[in-house]
């Protein structure tokens, strides 16, 4: 009798060991099973983000409507004040021409939807249509029309992760546009960033508008992250660290460009 | 007959667990409250754990935990493991204590969101060094694990009406 409980348990522990082995491979192995899985998963997700952008759009008619109206007053607005930068920008190239300066070329971009976004709280992330098939690579940076969005975190055939500026694990090296001062922007999984390491007499005030500083090679040198709205003291008192709400809204963000070269 | 239609009810509970995950990936965007919005998966995990086998459970709780890994960045896919072991821990305690009442699955969906998040806490500060900021993992674990019991109510409804109707 007792040989035979003895032996129960026994087959009971090689099974529960047989179990942990297979869960554990399983969790090693699934990182290598994403890109399939997202590729297969691409088409309901393009028709859910679909759905979902045509139902916005039915919900809130009457918003959009006042939306327009505003924002056709502001092109028109903007519209007088691109003239005065075209001016300008002849101006600027004139001017570095005469200091032969190197001309900047401007960015090739590709443009890609969103269709997903993170699965939980704990990571701020979008998926997008495009990937490795349309030149998509691991690293490359994430714009909109209005400001950085991110890096590219994963790459499958025809899909990519774009980790947000907001996720804890972004890190970008940037300046205050006014006063250059430089620091490191973060994301805080909340709707704000964080810039820190900034002196105790850093040069920085409300409104200031961040941009990025290129010390990094990752992301080119001026791209607009944010304005500052908040100032305050690190723990230690050695340094300060601000609040930039981004240039980008990161939460409602439908359309990106992918910096390829 | 019968058993074509279990079938079916079967794959069809399958391409509802997968449409609950798309769900979570796109429309729940929409619902973010303080940056944070509820985890409908973790849900289906409790419910699968108390109304089916410990088998059926097991099985579910680990494709459950392979589509949360499957949108998520993390290099070692630790739901899968993590799901098997609540899974086994509702499946324990549901034979324990008396589940018919919808506050007692929301407790557990409450007490699993916590601890769910607290391990992953631990794994990822001191095995994957990704260090999350205590205060920024403190509003996320509070508030995630509230909403998330807030919202469970509806799937449960969801739940009972497929299966029992």
């Amino acid at each position: 009798m007792n040989l035979h409980l003895n032996k129960f348990k026994k087959r009971q522990l090689i099974n529960f060991f047989y179990f942990s082995l297979f869960i554990f491979i399983l969790s090693l192995i699934i990182p290598a099973f994403r890109s399939p899985v997202l590729f297969i998963l691409r088409f309901p997700l393009k028709i859910l983000t679909f759905l979902g952008h045509e139902a916005n759009g039915i919900i809130f008619y009457h918003l959009n409507m006042v939306q327009k109206e505003k924002l056709t007053k502001e092109v028109e607005f903007l519209k007088q004040k691109l003239v005065n930068l075209e001016e300008v920008s002849s101006e600027n190239k004139r001017l570095k021409k005469l200091l032969s300066l190197k001309e900047e070329t401007s960015y090739k971009v590709i443009a890609a939807k969103v269709i997903g976004r993170s699965v939980d709280s704990w990571s701020s992330q979008i998926i997008i249509d495009k990937g490795s098939s349309q030149g998509i690579k691991e690293g490359l940076v994430v714009i909109s029309y209005a400001g950085l969005v991110g890096r590219i975190k994963e790459v499958s055939l025809s899909t990519a992760k774009v980790m947000l500026l907001n996720d804890l694990n972004m890190a970008v090296a940037a300046m205050v546009q006014r006063s250059r001062q430089e620091g490191l922007v973060s994301g805080t999984l909340s709707p704000n960033l964080i810039m820190r390491y900034l002196p105790k007499d850093s040069d920085v005030k409300i409104s200031d508008t961040v941009i990025t500083s290129g010390l990094t090679p990752l992301y080119p040198k001026g791209l607009l992250i944010g304005t500052v709205v908040q100032i305050g003291e690190e723990f230690s008192g050695l340094s300060r660290y601000c609040i930039i709400k981004p240039a980008v809204n990161l939460s409602s963000i439908e359309e990106v460009l992918i910096i390829i070269s | 007959m019968i058993c074509l239609e279990k079938k079916l009810k079967k794959i069809l509970f399958l391409l509802i667990l997968v449409i609950v995950a798309l769900f979570q990936i796109t429309y729940l965007e929409s619902l973010r409250i303080f940056n944070v919005k509820p985890d409908l998966i973790l849900v289906l995990l409790v419910l699968v754990s108390i109304y089916f086998d410990f088998k059926k459970a097991l099985v579910l709780s680990i494709f459950l935990g392979f589509l949360k890994d499957l949108f998520g960045v993390d290099k070692i896919a630790l739901n899968i493991p993590l799901f098997v072991l609540w899974s086994y821990l509702v499946f324990k305690l549901s034979r324990k204590i008396i589940v018919e009442k919808n506050f007692i699955k929301a407790l557990f969906v409450f007490l699993i969101n916590f601890l769910h998040n607290i391990i992953r806490y631990f794994i990822i500060s001191f095995l994957i060094k990704d260090q999350i900021p205590i205060f920024i993992f403190l509003r996320i674990l509070i508030l995630e694990s509230f909403y998330t019991t807030l919202v469970s109510p509806l799937l449960f409804m969801g739940f009972k009406t497929f299966f029992y109707k």
